[in-house]
């Protein structure tokens, strides 16, 4: 095992190689990916994940561990395109380094604060069409309550996760033409609370809420 | 008793209600009048009497809680939620909907009462008015026909508020009274003048009043000069005032809140004002009236709601134009074929309220129409072209407008119906405005009102042969619209009911003149 990085915020990333010679970086001391057999461990990964991955052509995942998840899904599916976010800048360094002779390049940000994220291009890009967000492990070791909040934050502007809702409900299909969310680059900010108080808490009246959604749509025209 | 009086639009129509809310005040004089109006119309609560509480429908922060992409996407639903939501606690008895559109027909929809009354949807989507006056108003979006009735006088009607109108005593305020009597300081007689409208379309040239002023102090160099503004105007109160002073007229700039204008107006001797809040709260002030009515302004239903003032307008086939459309004309024409000599000329006129001036003036400038504000015995606004005879066409106008009040009240339903009464009182109101016209001349007149109904009769025929073809293609499609079908019988029995109280009309009002002569 080998100090391979400068720390930076008192966090020490180390290297360590698995018993067939693949690396794993460890945080703290802590491993970011299987010590036995991490492209066993992506791939189990991605077959749990493997309805998201393949209703979408482009994929966030949140956490680049060691990056061998990333390869293993470039590998299975090189037709989408990833994108990776992670709060620790360098060993995204470390990662991108390994993933370089991939056909395809994976895309990585580095997120410094949250809210500046989805002023990004190259987040935004990601946004305008469905996509799908998942989540490594690795976010479990550090940082994992931010990487849940900005799970949410992400899903709740997932398109196709808003259809469903809006397919679910016939009050927000009159609200929100999906014709106009499709064509819609910005998507809106969704509250995952207040599509819950929505959906599942107005039941008693649903003509109360018909006068309301016309009300509302009036404005808009 | 409880009542909701709804109006969306702004604050000018909230001004121009006030005869409406004052004559609800005096049918109920128990019952707690709220209001539901836009922030903007907020200013006009400082003067209108009677209401206790306003509620706020903020169009724009639920149409930015619906564009802004940043914003939750629910966030308008729950904060309008919220609103109707407080509404409905409250448990109105009655509501009111003086908006008449889309919008405000979906939102009381949603505000429970026992009563309602004006445009709403009910469960099935369907548009409820409660009454036939609110209805016309619906059915006839296009109203440039000759019964035309303004919006005011529909909705008293439509609310089925009795008597005669209510005068409007605007609310007084210490402040108000101080702010006037600093911006009148050492005044003696003036004429006010408002500019500045909210459409630029409905504004008459900074050089067209600077021409008029110079007119007017040329009549009369005692009279003084007013120019009235809000705060939001004084760049352009200021500008005008060089203008004017750069001419050689010595003008006075009022920039002033609302609270002060009826003190302003009660102390003019005229006001010439464009379509304007401010001519709203001149219809109940001392001041006489003299409205420009350009672009945009329909005075037909919006006019000033006064007896004796004076509506000028180019004759232009394109006139009213569309609020929201851009003027298609190369230049802005109605402001310019309104003459300065010509509204000056009125002014004056008015001022020492001289008809036989205004006559001759108008005859010089024939393009423009001219005409004196009133209300029929019967109630309603209306007025009188100034500068001609009197013709069959202003017969039929009135005998129009008056079929369509007895048909929107029901009358011809009744076992006996108003129409005596009705004609007797219009026959009044007819020699009194022309007590010159001969007996001779009415006679000829009502011969030709009786015998020339053939528009009436177009229209039946029209409505009757389209339910005819209706009908055959129905047996041959094996399929039959009945919506379309009721709509043509209803038109066509419109027409026959439309028919019948005019001949009765007709009958009574040569009585009536008869007898008078």
């Amino acid at each position: 095992m080998r100090s391979i990085v400068a720390p930076m915020e008192g966090k020490m990333i180390e290297e360590t190689r698995t018993p067939n010679g693949e690396v794993v970086y460890r945080i703290d001391g802590r491993l970011t990916a299987s010590r036995v057999n991490p492209t066993k461990e992506a791939k189990q990964w991605i077959e749990i994940h493997r309805s998201e991955i393949e209703r979408t052509d482009r994929i966030i995942v949140l956490g680049c561990g060691s990056g061998h998840h990333l390869v293993a899904l470039a590998e299975a599916y090189p037709n989408k395109r990833q994108l990776v976010l992670d709060f620790e800048g360098e060993l995204i360094d470390q990662v991108q380094k390994s993933v370089l002779t991939l056909p395809k390049p994976i895309d990585f940000h580095w997120i410094d604060r949250e809210e500046q994220l989805l002023s990004s291009s190259l987040v935004r890009s990601y946004m305008r069409s469905p996509f799908a967000v998942l989540i490594h492990p690795s976010t479990n070791i550090l940082h994992q309550t931010r990487y849940r909040e900005l799970y949410a934050r992400l899903i709740a502007r997932e398109p196709l996760f808003f259809f469903e809702w809006v397919r679910r409900d016939a009050r927000l299909a009159e609200l929100f033409p999906l014709q106009a969310l499709k064509e819609d680059t910005d998507h809106r900010h969704l509250s995952i609370k207040d599509l819950n108080e929505f959906t599942s808490g107005r039941n008693a009246n649903l003509q109360y809420d018909t006068y309301l959604i016309r009300t509302l749509r009036e404005l808009v025209k | 008793m409880r009542i909701l009086v709804v109006s969306l639009l702004r604050l000018g129509d909230l001004l121009m209600s006030a005869p409406v809310l004052a004559q609800l005040k005096k049918q109920y004089p128990d019952a707690k009048i709220d209001v539901l109006i836009n922030p903007q119309a907020r200013a006009a609560l400082g003067l209108i009497d009677g209401i206790n509480v306003a509620h706020i429908f903020d169009r724009d922060l639920l149409q930015e809680g619906l564009m802004d992409a940043q914003r939750p996407i629910l966030e308008s639903f729950f904060r309008l939620d919220r609103l109707v939501h407080r509404l409905n606690g409250l448990n109105y008895d009655l509501l009111i909907n003086l908006t008449h559109n889309r919008l405000s027909g979906w939102l009381c929809g949603a505000i429970q009462a026992e009563e309602k009354m004006g445009l709403w949807f009910d469960e099935r989507s369907k548009a409820q008015f409660h009454s036939a006056w609110f209805k016309y108003l619906n059915d006839n979006a296009d109203l440039r026909g000759v019964d035309t009735f303004h919006f005011v006088d529909v909705f008293r009607f439509g609310i089925g508020l009795a008597g005669q109108r209510t005068q409007v005593s605007w609310v007084s305020h210490k402040e108000g009274q101080e702010e006037a009597e600093r911006h009148l300081s050492g005044m003696g007689r003036f004429i006010a003048i408002q500019p500045f409208t909210s459409e630029e379309k409905k504004e008459w040239p900074a050089s067209s009043w600077v021409e008029c002023a110079k007119i007017l102090k040329k009549e009369d160099s005692s009279m003084g000069l007013v120019i009235l503004a809000a705060p939001n105007e004084a760049g352009r109160a200021q500008e005008l005032g060089q203008l004017m002073a750069e001419a050689g007229v010595e003008v006075r700039s009022a920039v002033c809140s609302l609270t002060s204008v009826p003190y302003i107006l009660n102390r003019a001797s005229v006001l010439i004002t464009g379509d304007t809040s401010i001519k709203h709260i001149a219809a109940s002030c001392s001041c006489k009236v003299v409205e420009l009515s350009l672009g945009s302004s329909d005075w037909k239903r919006t006019g000033v709601y006064k007896e004796g003032a004076y509506i000028l307008q180019p004759k232009l086939e394109c006139a009213p134009c569309s609020h929201s459309a851009e003027c298609h004309k190369p230049s802005h024409l109605c402001a310019e074929q309104l003459p300065a000599q010509l509204v000056a000329e009125v002014t004056a006129a008015v001022e020492i309220s001289s008809e036989d001036r205004i006559s001759r003036a108008v005859g010089m400038y024939p393009h423009v129409d001219v005409r004196r504000t009133t209300f029929a015995e019967s109630g309603y606004w209306q007025t009188i072209e100034i500068g001609r005879e009197l013709e069959l066409r202003d017969v039929r106008e009135w005998l129009g407008r008056l079929t369509t009040k007895l048909i929107l009240q029901g009358e011809h339903f009744k076992a006996i119906g108003e129409f005596g009464s009705e004609a007797s009182r219009l026959g009044q109101w007819m020699r009194s405005q022309f007590p010159q016209v001969a007996q001779d001349k009415w006679r000829g007149l009502l011969d030709q009102a009786a015998n020339q109904v053939g528009d009436e009769y177009d229209r039946a025929e029209d409505a009757k042969i389209k339910l005819s073809m209706l009908m055959k293609e129905s047996l041959k499609l094996n399929m039959v619209n009945i919506s379309e079908m009721r709509r043509l019988q209803d038109k066509v029995s419109e027409v026959g009911h439309r028919l019948d109280i005019h001949r009765q009309l007709v009958r009574s009002l040569r009585y009536t003149i008869e007898e008078a002569i």
